[in-house]
């Protein structure tokens, strides 16, 4: 696409192209938008996991210590 | 037990029903408990320091003691909801509101240990532990950042202790000094304060006050637990339809549905948690997380309101004015941190640059919990007392 000619067009070709070219560029944003936004929703779904993981967040230090040291031994 | 929160349980049958209308009347039993604990610790706090309550905590007069009290005693229980509604229940017996003021700020500090502690669970994969981290310290760096601008104004001036003050005495009925329109809270509270008393005095005498003030934390800390376990099953399909709702608006709808959510579960810290998994898979932006995560602070604030309805007599205006307190300060730290927009990216980009650096070295992140909510805090009392 960057190595092509635009010299030979009219000016009104060229306001044409770029009038659909933005067309198909929002049409892209929007489904890329619509797309996150499911992804959004999907990960909201699950709802009653995070709040379990978050009921365990005791656990979690524990093994992120375990992990931490087990990492400085690593380096050692 | 039926879990209610799963949508193919919720099919309106008689027993899923009954079963709600039970867990909804024991959310009611505990609210009422939550708020006789913190009528027992007023009661018991004003006779074990027999209105000497400020010489208890003179060692609090220095506002950045008081400060650390307030994060050090909620990083440990690790429930803003609890310290200040205990807060609530001293300034009822008797602890200056320029006291209480400081510890408040604190207990803001000391709820974000929670959501850290959670990040943490995505140790195992670099990028998202990153994401999380970031997601959950950019609440610590707020609110970090909120004592840093408010708590020296409020040393000087008494912004919030005033406007809270104002809004309190309208609040608060004429001649016998009880919450507006909330007369029946003493006595439905009353004989049950009355019983722990007894108990009190049959244990020990001499410390009945003292005993009188422990049940109450120990009621406090037991009913925001399992109010919260409670609530979370009840309301986890109404929160998941603010959040639902919330995707694809602005900012402002994030901090709304960040303090519905949080009224909804009643903790700060489990609003925030929420929101660590959500970034640490990448579906969610930092920046779409933070207007949630303030949202919360001031959501949770609802709880601290709720038990200073439980004070009546000299001091009902006192509990108001410290429950506001906690109100109008994360209001006006979201307005003004999160209204100026050189203000507003700072938290986000702390957070991150600290997120780098503790995703590279994972010692880092412990270093930063264990300083910043235990070492720090406990190091400036140790030097206090030296110097006192």
């Amino acid at each position: 696409m960057e190595n092509e000619d635009f010299s030979s067009l009219s000016k009104k070709k060229l306001k044409k192209l770029i009038r659909e070219t933005q067309e198909v560029l929002n049409q892209l944003k929007s489904e890329l938008k619509l797309r996150k936004q499911e992804k959004r929703h999907k990960e909201i779904d699950h709802m009653e996991e995070h709040f379990e993981d978050a009921a365990h967040n005791l656990s979690n230090l524990k093994s992120f210590i375990q992990k931490v040291f087990s990492e400085m031994r690593k380096d050692k | 037990m039926i879990d209610i929160s799963n949508p193919e349980n919720n099919e309106p049958t008689q027993d899923n029903l009954i079963l709600r209308i039970f867990q909804w009347l024991l959310v009611l039993f505990l609210i009422y408990l939550l708020i006789t604990a913190v009528g027992m610790i007023g009661a018991g706090f004003k006779g074990a320091t027999k209105g000497q309550a400020t010489d208890l905590f003179a060692f609090a007069t220095n506002p950045f003691m008081g400060l650390i009290v307030g994060v050090i005693a909620t990083a440990m229980i690790q429930s803003s909801s609890t310290v200040t509604s205990i807060i609530v229940g001293l300034v009822a017996g008797g602890l200056s509101v320029e006291m209480a003021v400081p510890m408040i700020m604190g207990a803001n500090i000391g709820t974000t240990i929670t959501n850290t502690i959670v990040s943490f669970g995505h140790i195992n994969k670099k990028k998202e532990f990153r994401r999380a981290f970031a997601a959950a310290t950019v609440h610590d760096f707020f609110n970090l950042m909120a004592v840093v601008i408010f708590l020296p104004i409020e040393i000087l001036f008494h912004p919030l202790q005033k406007a809270a003050g104002y809004f309190a005495t309208h609040l608060v009925g004429g001649e016998n000094l009880s919450v507006k329109g909330l007369n029946f809270i003493k006595p439905i509270t009353k004989p049950v304060i009355a019983e722990f008393k007894n108990l009190a005095n049959m244990i020990s005498e001499q410390g009945a006050n003292i005993l009188l003030v422990v049940f109450g934390i120990i009621v406090i800390f037991f009913v925001i637990i399992f109010v919260g376990r409670l609530l979370k099953k009840l309301m986890v399909g109404r929160a998941k339809d603010i959040m639902h709702g919330s995707i694809g608006r602005g900012p402002v709808s994030g901090i709304v549905s960040g303090a519905v959510v949080t009224v909804m579960v009643q903790s700060s810290s489990t609003t925030t948690s929420l929101m660590v998994p959500l970034a640490g898979s990448g579906v969610f932006k930092l920046k779409q997380i933070y207007p949630f995560t303030l949202g919360a602070n001031i959501g949770t604030t609802i709880t601290a309101l709720l038990a200073a309805t439980a004070i009546s007599g000299d001091h009902a205006v006192l509990a108001l004015q410290i429950a506001l307190v906690h109100l109008i300060y994360n209001l006006s730290a979201v307005l003004l941190i999160y209204g100026v927009k050189n203000l507003r990216k700072l938290p986000i980009e702390g957070a991150q640059w600290l997120s780098n650096v503790a995703a590279d070295r994972k010692i880092i992140a412990l270093i930063y919990m264990v300083g910043v909510f235990f070492v720090l805090p406990g190091l400036l009392v140790f030097t206090y007392q030296l110097t006192m």
